[in-house]
């Protein structure tokens, strides 16, 4: 299920209306467990096996892990639960490009390989889950949290629906303790979540899909070379129809867990206004590269092993990231590039941090228009097919664009690429010190009212195609 | 207040969308056109399967009214070979019912599409939640002006910015039942009779090879029968021949010589004085206000032919 769906406004509305209906804080949790379970089945029922497993699977390890005190032991069973979560992932998500690669790469040797790439369903999600059930057990193994004695609880927090197919991806040791203790939304956190399911069906529904998507399907979509400008508009299209997208999706789940009294961490903070690339990632997707910062870059040495090992730490995180978004060679060059430009703003930073005039803001301002220039730049090998498309792009973007015919993008398409991605930046720019919260705090009832009926509005007349949700494929 | 005021919006938006002389239509889909096929089991239905002639020529509400006790179910698809959709029907043993196939030159090929994509939605089957979005959505298109996925906001700005005027209203909406009715009357349909879409017929197959393409259906249209149900080929009217396929396919040499031999009922739309006399305003689809008149014409005329599930002719009055 979707949160662009008319199921959907069906679901939550059912799910609500019991949830408030039921007087024991134990039922109300039995009740969200069992309804993220059907949000997870409407997709393809068989995999709510799979989701079952998992959760019950590592459940058990950290039981173990929170009982046992040899640290041998304890590494031992740590070792199973990842091998356990990332062997499901591997094998669903990866073994049709190991496959074809492993194929490719003996073919350029001359040799012929006879196995066929296995056609397996990707269960939606499983990029999520399994990072939710890793991080408690890692967690246990830190000795950061415990396991607690609900297994309800626990399943709780692997399945809760808001976050369950596209994140954001929840830590155990920020939402176990919110079970705690009875919650309930009140008015206010109602109105407000309900506000945060407009906007981001709003930011999905009405600008990532109706506006900006045709735009970059008529640029990407399009195997011969672009000129110029149509790359321009292709690609700001995409790098606007991928936040409003995903950010649109975040919001979703943010306002639907505030709908039942649960606090989700923000997932994006204005990422257009990032000044530099670490500053792109404090504000990008911040629940996955939080993760990989926790988990993966500090299990790797961090930044503790002097200054190569971490260029190489740093390296490896952002390959293994850019690898977990899609099994395909152009999301890990998609994540080489962020990694070499957070490994080159590293050495400028030390070659020029001390000095005043990286803090005026013109200064600032321009830093601010190279990061998103470079990130829409990254964005092409995200959305490009292949490197040749990729490269094409690219090429058509430094103005040099062989055998490019006339302009594929129409006026219609230059005049909203070049506005939406204007306002967005002026409004991240605008907010980004800022939150969405103290905005609407600020802002006079009327005002909201306006805002919430125009997003409504452009929501219901939005164009009849619908899209996934982007990051519902990883 | 939020939400009063967008309800006040859209009511506004409907009027004056409604006003400008639009109507509502649902955006057809793999989807839906799966969940149609997926009707189709048991021994009450009327399939039609054809082309946009099919969705446009035939009026649905005629065919309730003419057939109480029958489901008509629209299989048609508006730019999409009949062939593979007729030979699914024909091979599936829990179809019992009869298939009304449009058809004006070859079931196969150009001018027209494969139906692949659709075929392959209803193979995979549709899951419970996309069943139910579908529907919904579909309930909601047809009701409202505002949900036509041609007045969008990308759309209307387009065309502003282009043309300097609103969308002018579509003169084809489709209902929820997939067919669609077509209203010519404010439609230059001189432009549309001198640039038609679509793929001329390049290379068409001779008589003996679309002969062999016809024959090969007799074992299904055999077991077809054999299970209760029928099938029926019927040459909707067209007025011009945008894509050659009547030069393709002479009556001739083509459609008269498989009509004696086939086990299959045939109807020629020349041979029913009704429907010979009706036109096509854009040369290939029949208007809406006609589309009533001519399915009335269809229902006598297969039932003449004795075509199971068609009940008896209108008195002649």
């Amino acid at each position: 299920m979707v949160f662009d769906s008319y199921t959907f406004i069906v679901f939550i509305l059912i799910v609500t209306v019991v949830h408030r209906l039921l007087s024991s804080w134990s039922a109300q949790k039995v009740w969200l467990l069992g309804a993220s379970y059907v949000f997870y089945a409407a997709w393809n029922p068989p995999f709510v096996l799979l989701l079952m497993f998992t959760t019950v699977f590592d459940w058990f390890i950290a039981r173990g892990l929170a009982r046992l005190e040899n640290p041998r032991h304890r590494r031992a069973l740590l070792i199973v639960s990842l091998v356990q979560s990332l062997g499901l992932l591997v094998f669903f998500k990866y073994s049709a490009l190991f496959v074809t690669t492993l194929t490719d790469v003996a073919a350029t040797a001359g040799i012929t390989l006879a196995f066929a790439a296995p056609d397996l369903v990707l269960p939606v999600g499983i990029s999520f889950y399994t990072f939710h059930t890793l991080s408690f057990t890692i967690d246990v193994y830190r000795r950061v949290i415990t396991p607690g004695r609900s297994f309800v609880d626990y399943a709780l927090y692997v399945t809760f629906f808001p976050s369950l197919v596209a994140g954001p991806i929840v830590r155990a040791a920020e939402f176990l303790p919110q079970l705690d203790e009875p919650r309930r939304a009140s008015a206010d956190q109602l109105a407000w979540g309900i506000t945060h399911v407009i906007m981001g069906l709003f930011a999905k529904v009405a600008l990532a899909d109706a506006l900006l998507a045709p735009i970059a399907d008529t640029v990407f979509n399009d195997n011969s070379p672009v000129d110029t400008v149509s790359a321009w508009m292709g690609t700001l299209a995409f790098a606007g129809q991928i936040f409003f997208d995903f950010a649109g999706y975040s919001a979703c789940a943010l306002g639907s867990a505030m709908m039942f009294g649960f606090t989700l961490s923000r997932n994006f903070r204005f990422p257009y206004a990032a000044i530099g690339f670490s500053d792109f990632w404090r504000r990008w997707h911040i629940s996955l590269s939080s993760w990989l910062r926790d988990y993966l870059y500090v299990s790797l040495g961090g930044n503790r092993r002097g200054r190569w090992r971490t260029d190489v730490n740093l390296m490896t995180t952002m390959v293994l990231g850019g690898l977990w978004h899609g099994a395909s060679w152009t999301f890990v060059a998609w994540g080489a590039l962020h990694g070499s430009y957070l490994i080159i703003e590293k050495q400028l930073v030390g070659l020029f941090g001390k000095h005043r005039w990286p803090y005026w803001p013109s200064v600032r301002l321009l830093l601010m228009l190279v990061t998103f220039v470079l990130v829409c730049i990254t964005w092409v090998f995200f959305r490009s097919t292949s490197f040749s498309q990729a490269f094409r792009i690219i090429t058509s973007l430094a103005g040099q664009a062989p055998g490019a015919g006339g302009q594929v993008v129409t006026l219609s398409m230059v005049v909203v690429t070049t506005t939406i991605t204007l306002l967005t930046l002026m409004g991240h720019g605008w907010l980004r010190d800022h939150s969405l919260e103290e905005v609407q705090r600020r802002a006079p009832a009327a005002v909201r009212a306006v805002v919430v009926a125009f997003m409504l509005v452009a929501i219901a007349t939005a164009s009849g195609e619908t899209r996934a949700f982007i990051y519902f494929q990883f | 207040m939020g939400l009063l005021l967008a309800v006040l919006l859209l009511a506004g938006l409907e009027a004056f969308w409604r006003h400008e002389g639009h109507l509502p239509s649902i955006v057809d889909s793999e989807t839906l056109w799966a969940i149609e096929r997926e009707r189709v089991n048991g021994d009450d239905v009327i399939a039609i399967v054809g082309t946009s002639r099919a969705v446009t020529g035939v009026s649905m509400a005629t065919l309730r009214a003419r057939l109480p006790h029958k489901r008509p179910i629209m299989l048609a698809i508006a730019g999409h070979a009949p062939g593979n959709i007729l030979r699914n029907l024909l091979a599936d043993r829990r179809f019992h019912g009869t298939v009304v196939v449009e058809m004006e030159g070859s079931l196969d090929g150009a001018p027209f599409r494969e139906p692949t994509a659709y075929l392959r939605t209803y193979a995979e089957g549709v899951e419970l939640n996309t069943r139910a979005n579908t529907i919904i959505r579909a309930q909601m298109q047809s009701a409202f002006t505002v949900l036509r996925a041609d007045l969008g906001a990308n759309q209307v700005l387009s065309k502003v910015l282009e043309d300097h005027t609103l969308p002018p209203p579509a003169h084809q909406f489709v209902h929820a039942d997939r067919s669609m009715s077509a209203d010519f009357r404010n439609v230059d349909t001189r432009r549309l009779l001198s640039s038609p879409t679509g793929t001329i017929i390049s290379a068409p197959p001779g008589p003996q090879a679309w002969s062999k393409t016809m024959a090969s259906l007799e074992p299904g249209i055999a077991a077809l029968r054999a299970r209760g149900g029928d099938v029926a080929f019927v040459r909707f009217p067209t007025t011009v021949d945008h894509y050659g396929e009547e030069a393709a396919h002479p009556r001739a040499t083509h459609w008269d010589p498989w009509a004696s031999t086939t086990a299959a009922k045939t109807l020629h739309y020349r041979d029913v004085p009704a429907m010979a006399d009706l036109d096509c305003p854009d040369g290939s689809h029949l208007d809406m206000r006609d589309a009533p008149r001519f399915t009335n014409a269809l229902v006598d005329g297969l039932s003449r032919l004795g075509v199971v599930g068609f009940g008896a002719p209108l008195p002649v009055p």
